[in-house]
């Protein structure tokens, strides 16, 4: 019985820490969430991940070099879309208007992805080692070449979460490289993600590329405009609904990534 | 000398849950711990660990360490009225407090996880019990 009042009183005393801690915590006394103890802890947990990456063969060449092979096919599609444009005045003036003049690209380590069980499931966040010091803030494109991986969820002074592209949470956007038609990519937890809210009018084909139409905000902030988000492998079509669909496969495969870019606004 | 052995395999444990993997491998440890020695000082373990995992998966500090702390605390409650150092317990136990935890901290693929980290969880305390044994004969 003694033993019993002893652990409820133990028990009462940390519960009341960390609801302590819990309540500081949400009210932003600790300022960024990693302070000097975060400091200590993350060249570990990036010793770990990079220990890990290199036990289980993933490795910055092998997904770099399948990306290239990718990289290089899309670049040729590109160039020919970009051609097509030319020959359309009123489009290509459309498009020079909503394209950034330039982007800043900061080279990030990912250092965590925490809901990441290797070859069970995908993951819908990273953990990258740049922060609000190096000018990192919420919304921020995360990329890698012309490839859309995510945005920046959540920052704290030396690291930032990104939710990935195919996280259930994100939507955003898009339109098609080849005829323009614009909808609403979201994520689904799965590799693929879903263009949705097309026009029945629109054409939508299977190979098409579908890029980021641009969400910036007056800060730079957001999402770049023409940005490839991935693929379209297959189109839902039906006379009687109001929109039609496709289903997007981004370029990427998410579990091999090891280095990732943010686009920095103009702040 | 125990208690040192936990720490470092809690800390290890903290830092594969951090980087890489969603299974609540911090709660196993902590709830085999506790069913094998019902030591006080769990509590403080749970408290730290929660503290760590927070700061590494940018959380609100606290909230780990509040998940754990109840969890343990419910099992205390059990304790009157089973005998918890069985098989048996270990996992439904492990099974419950996995899918409680997954779902507080929104992650996917629940029953799975909390099915493999039950199994880590009896490994844990058949290796654990082992060793307690081992050492009792050994004395």
């Amino acid at each position: 019985m003694k033993k019993n009042g002893n652990f409820f009183t133990i028990f009462l005393i940390f519960l009341l820490l960390s609801f302590l801690l819990f309540g500081l915590s949400r009210v932003g006394f600790f300022g960024g969430q990693t302070g000097f103890l975060g400091r200590l802890i993350f060249p570990f947990e990036k010793t770990i991940f990079a220990t890990w990456n290199l036990i289980t063969g993933i490795n910055d060449d092998v997904g770099n070099k399948q990306l290239e092979d990718e990289n290089k096919s899309l670049y040729k599609k590109l160039t020919n879309t970009e051609n097509l444009e030319k020959e359309n005045n009123a489009l290509r003036d459309q498009f020079k208007t909503i394209s950034p003049k330039s982007a800043n690209l900061l080279p990030a380590k990912i250092v965590g992805a925490p809901s990441f069980i290797p070859n069970v499931t995908i993951p819908d966040a990273f953990i990258i080692d740049k922060g609000t010091k190096d000018g990192v803030v919420n919304g921020l494109a995360i990329v890698l070449k012309d490839n859309l991986v995510g945005r920046v969820a959540k920052t704290s002074d030396n690291f930032s979460e990104v939710t990935v592209l195919t996280n259930k949470n994100f939507s955003f956007t898009a339109k098609t490289s080849k005829t323009g038609a614009l909808g609403v990519v979201r994520g689904f937890g799965s590799t693929d993600m879903v263009l949705d809210n097309v026009l029945l009018s629109e054409s939508l084909e299977v190979g098409d590329l579908v890029l980021t139409k641009g969400e910036l905000d007056i800060k730079g902030i957001g999402l770049p405009p023409d940005i490839i988000v991935g693929k379209i492998i297959s189109v839902d079509k039906k006379p009687s609904s109001l929109f039609q669909s496709a289903k997007v496969q981004s370029l990427i495969d998410f579990s091999k990534l090891s280095e990732v870019f943010v686009v920095l606004g103009n702040q | 000398m125990k208690i040192l052995f936990l720490c470092f395999i809690l800390l290890i444990a903290v830092f594969f849950e951090g980087a890489f993997i969603t299974l609540p491998l911090v709660l196993d440890i902590l709830l085999v711990s506790f069913v094998l020695n019902r030591g006080s000082w769990v509590f403080l373990a749970s408290f730290m660990s929660g503290i760590l995992l927070d700061i590494i998966s940018l959380r609100l500090i606290g909230t780990t360490s509040i998940v754990f702390i109840v969890l343990l605390f419910i099992l205390t409650l059990y304790e009157k009225k089973f005998e918890v150092k069985t098989v048996y317990f270990v996992f439904f136990s492990s099974f419950i407090g996995s899918l409680i935890f997954l779902i507080v901290f929104k992650h996917d693929y629940v029953l799975q996880q909390g099915a493999i980290s039950s199994i880590f969880a009896i490994l844990l305390f058949k290796l654990f019990s082992r060793i307690e044994k081992r050492k009792l004969s050994a004395d």
